[in-house]
């Protein structure tokens, strides 16, 4: 590291060394003081407005500083400089242009072994926009932004408390991408933070231009097509998985959250499911989880029906379906991967297409040419609703990782029930669940909760197929420290169901006490 | 954390070991057990179960340590033999599941390319400890739950006359039902007898109290399900018909039927949730028999027992088939040997502890 010299000229030569080329960093040399001090302002071309410089405090105070006398400049600028909104003092050339690359103005003073960072307005980057993967009808749709500082305001908004803890490390050996590690102290075990901590900074990697790379590095079995992050647009959901004990990475330049550990159920499950009656949320949790499975298993059982067992068909059933395949002259095997195939295309169509145009792609695809593929006996009728249901099952699935990689899986069951019938799906569900079965996010198994009961450290969350009243959500889920578990509490003299109501706040030491005294000792 | 430790709750083991009983109670029970005298072998043999188990649990610590109580040598041949009983099941478990298959779900297809199949997807499942574990607890509510509505639907096909035309078809004296009960329940606890090696997984299950119960209510459980199937096949087809039929709760499916009549064929669905329970019991042989050698320091890999198995599953050696050959052997053979074992292992803890 270069300590920042004493003499503003050895200073510049340095730093122009280190910006030859950069075109779009400008180097503004000014004199400040009476008698006047060599200054020299540095910044990225677009980050730094005029209009910051001229008007802004900081512009008020390079004007001031025009009239302090000279032997009293630095300080001045040690008593007040701090007081302006983000300025910081840099000790090396090297922090100094960490600062100035990542979009913020530094200023040199001739005599002064210090480097002024002055917060700026940054880089250009999206506002604040909807989540529009993860679309609900309750709650808010205030979606994740690019710039991470932007990213971790929108969760400290919703979570008011010290206990939020933020770890930024920089990732990316050209990138220097800024990662924050967010975290609420007390909840979340000190572990999982330095585990994941350890994982995202394993490897040491070119560029970090998206959480995405992240994520890709620092999973265990990277084999693997399920997730084992969970991703989010929504400030929101990672609030409240941060209040579970979940550790939430946020990378700059990506409006995409990592949530660790995960679990299955993590996938299926929706921020809504918080905000509506636990009827209505159970209901459609238990939707989501046979929309995963029809569109993983259900084109496979159809061909290991038609293809092996009509016998399970009543007449009628067999009979249309017959009629339905006249005339096809491939195999149903084939043409239910040709229109799954087909389904794939227009889906990539789609989203490849600007916004206008996507909804055509639909028209197209699905309609015309459906319509004529069945009409021209290309395909059955029977198939090509097979194949909708299937599809339209995959769109059920929340998380947009977990849907691709059960649609990925679909073309296993749909070989295996087109050769092998029922045995083949049997074969399938076995390797399915035997890998679901093995994988962990973070040391906690994907299956959880299906697999917690028995399991030392577990209690039961009442929050799965089946989501129980909030009033009986009394516990965190597994991610949270053993004894902190408790969120939820009536307020002394008040009955939270069937609970005793003891004093303290949710997550006060007591609680951990209690669990310990009931023998949920984690290690 | 959870995944570190390496063991598994006593719910896992408790529904590993449902999961692996529960297609062969369903499919594979020995023909001797038929009628009411079946019924009672059946829970006579849970009786005798349950005492054997009783023992059993008092010596994890010498399954836990097998070399420390028995000896280096005499534990090698101990895991011997039990690796030759678990590859003699996998291979009768292979030749029953090929032979289910390619009568009622694939026809056609070569019983030796299912086995191939079989023994591949087997391997590559789960393959350690704690996912066989969580393998076991997620799919054991679907696999008994699809079991448990098929039964329910089947059980309206039931005709309690039929129950009682024992009575007129069979005019036994007593000590020939006894002599049938007696040979019912050799055979049902010979079908069982891979309790034998029941320490073995207790040992990496986790301490708490709540394995040793939940073993009894495991066999237990397994003896109610195997008498309601008998109960069952006995009120629909009566005693001739339940004895004279090779798989008879696939008959009792095929005549089982939905409300409404959407479905034709309930046989189908009840084979593909068993096949499922079956594959983990062959995936349970495969890993324990690894297990068992690494326990004593042998060269520990799962590939040979599957191939080992393969080839009994599939050939046939001048006339010796395994479908056929397998109940006389573990009756007479391996459960007198598996008994032994565990009698002399109470003696060696007791004098270890003295």
């Amino acid at each position: 590291m270069t300590e920042v010299y004493l003499k503003i000229r050895e200073n510049e030569c340095w730093l122009k060394e280190q910006c030859a080329g950069c075109a779009d960093i400008l180097f503004r040399p000014m004199r400040l003081g009476d008698p006047s001090t060599a200054c020299l302002a540095v910044y990225l071309e677009v980050t730094v407005s005029n209009m910051m410089l001229e008007e802004s405090m900081l512009g008020r105070l390079l004007t001031r500083m025009k009239e302090v006398p000279g032997q009293e400049l630095i300080p001045y600028l040690d008593e007040n400089g701090m007081g302006i909104s983000d300025v910081g003092q840099l000790e090396t050339l090297e922090d100094g242009l960490r600062a100035l690359l990542a979009g913020n103005m530094i200023l040199l003073i001739d005599g002064y072994n210090k480097i002024l960072k002055i917060g700026s307005k940054g880089y250009p980057g999206k506002t604040l926009g909807l989540a529009q993967s993860e679309k609900v009808l309750r709650g808010s749709n205030e979606g994740f932004s690019e710039p991470v500082k932007v990213n971790t305001a929108l969760i400290r908004k919703r979570i008011r408390s010290t206990d939020l803890k933020v770890k930024e490390m920089f990732l990316g050996a050209r990138s220097d991408t800024l990662v924050n590690v967010l975290y609420m102290e007390g909840i979340a075990y000190p572990d999982l933070v330095e585990l994941a901590c350890d994982r995202i900074r394993r490897y040491e990697v070119d560029g970090v231009l998206d959480s995405g790379i992240l994520e890709q590095l620092a999973e265990e079995e990277w084999l693997s097509p399920f997730p084992q992050f969970q991703t989010t647009e929504r400030p929101d959901l990672a609030a409240m998985e941060l209040l579970n004990g979940r550790v939430v990475i946020l990378s700059d330049n990506s409006p995409v959250a990592l949530l660790l550990p995960t679990t299955l159920n993590s996938f299926l499950g929706v921020s809504e499911d918080r905000y509506n009656r636990f009827e209505i949320a159970s209901f459609q949790r238990m939707l989501r989880y046979l929309a995963m499975c029809m569109a993983l298993m259900f084109s496979g059982i159809y061909l290991a029906v038609i293809g092996f067992h009509t016998q399970i068909l009543p007449t009628n059933l067999l009979l249309s379906f017959a009629e339905a395949r006249r005339g096809v002259p491939f195999p149903s095997l084939l043409e239910v991967l040709l229109m799954e195939l087909a389904f794939e295309l227009i889906r990539e169509a789609s989203v490849r297409m600007p916004g206008p145009l996507s909804g055509t792609i639909g028209i197209v695809g699905g309609l015309i040419i459906g319509d004529a593929a069945v009409g021209a006996n290309l395909v059955s009728p029977m198939a090509v609703v097979v194949v909708a249901l299937s599809a339209l099952s995959s769109f059920a699935i929340p998380n947009e990782e977990l849907s691709s990689a059960v649609r990925l899986l679909k073309y296993g069951f749909i070989l295996l029930g087109g050769l092998l019938g029922m045995f083949g799906i049997a074969v399938g569900v076995y390797l399915f669940l035997g890998h679901l079965a093995g994988l962990v996010s973070f040391r906690i198994p994907y299956l959880i909760p299906f697999v917690g009961k028995g399991v030392d450290g577990y209690q039961t969350e009442n929050d799965s197929l089946w989501r129980g009243p909030m009033r009986t959500l009394r516990l965190r889920p597994i991610f949270a420290r053993r004894g902190n578990r408790v969120r939820l509490r009536a307020r002394c003299g008040q009955q939270a169901g069937q609970e005793e109501t003891p004093s303290g706040s949710p997550g006060s030491p007591s609680d951990g006490d209690r669990e310990r005294r009931d023998g949920n000792v984690f290690r | 954390m959870f995944s570190d430790n390496d063991r598994i709750s006593w719910m896992q083991m408790e529904r590993q070991f449902s999961l692996a009983y529960l297609g062969a109670a369903a499919l594979f029970l020995p023909g001797s057990l038929w009628g009411r005298d079946g019924v009672f072998s059946v829970l006579l043999g849970t009786g005798i179960l349950f005492v054997w188990i009783f023992f059993l649990l008092r010596q994890v610590h010498v399954y836990k340590c097998p070399e420390k109580y028995w000896g280096k040598w005499p534990a090698r041949v101990v895991a011997l033999i039990c690796q030759a009983y678990l590859i003699l099941t996998g291979g009768w478990l292979i030749s029953g599941i090929t032979r289910l298959m390619s009568e009622y779900l694939i026809p056609g297809v070569p019983r030796w390319v299912l086995a191939a199949i079989l023994v591949v997807t087997v391997m590559a499942g789960s393959k350690d400890i704690q996912s066989r574990g969580r393998f076991a607890q997620a799919a054991w509510p679907v696999t008994a739950g699809i079991l448990g509505l098929l039964l329910l639907l089947a059980a309206f096909q039931a005709d309690p006359a039929l129950m009682m035309e024992e009575n007129r078809i069979r005019q036994l004296e007593i000590w020939e039902s006894a002599g049938h009960i007696a040979e019912g329940t050799l055979a049902y606890v010979a079908m069982f007898a891979g309790v034998a090696l029941l320490p073995f997984s207790l040992a990496q299950t986790a301490d708490g109290g709540g394995h040793r119960r939940s073993v009894f209510r495991t066999v237990g459980r397994m003896g109610l399900w195997t008498a309601v199937f008998l109960l069952l096949e006995l009120a629909v087809f009566g005693p001739l018909g339940q004895a004279g039929q090779p798989f008879p709760m696939l008959d009792l499916m095929a005549g089982a039927r939905l409300p409404g009549g959407f479905l034709r064929r309930m046989d189908l669905i009840f084979l593909t949730a068993a096949v499922l329970s079956l594959m983990f019991a062959l995936g349970s042989i495969f890993f324990y028999s690894k297990y068992i050698f690494q326990k004593v320091r042998l060269p520990a890999s799962r590939l040979p027992a599957a191939l080992l198995s393969f080839v009994l599953g599939t050939a046939a050696f001048g006339g010796w088939e395994i479908g056929t050959e397998y109940g006389p052997l573990v009756t007479f053979v391996f459960l007198p040997i598996l008994a032994a074992v565990g009698v002399c292992s109470g003696f060696l803890r007791r004098r270890r502890i003295e």
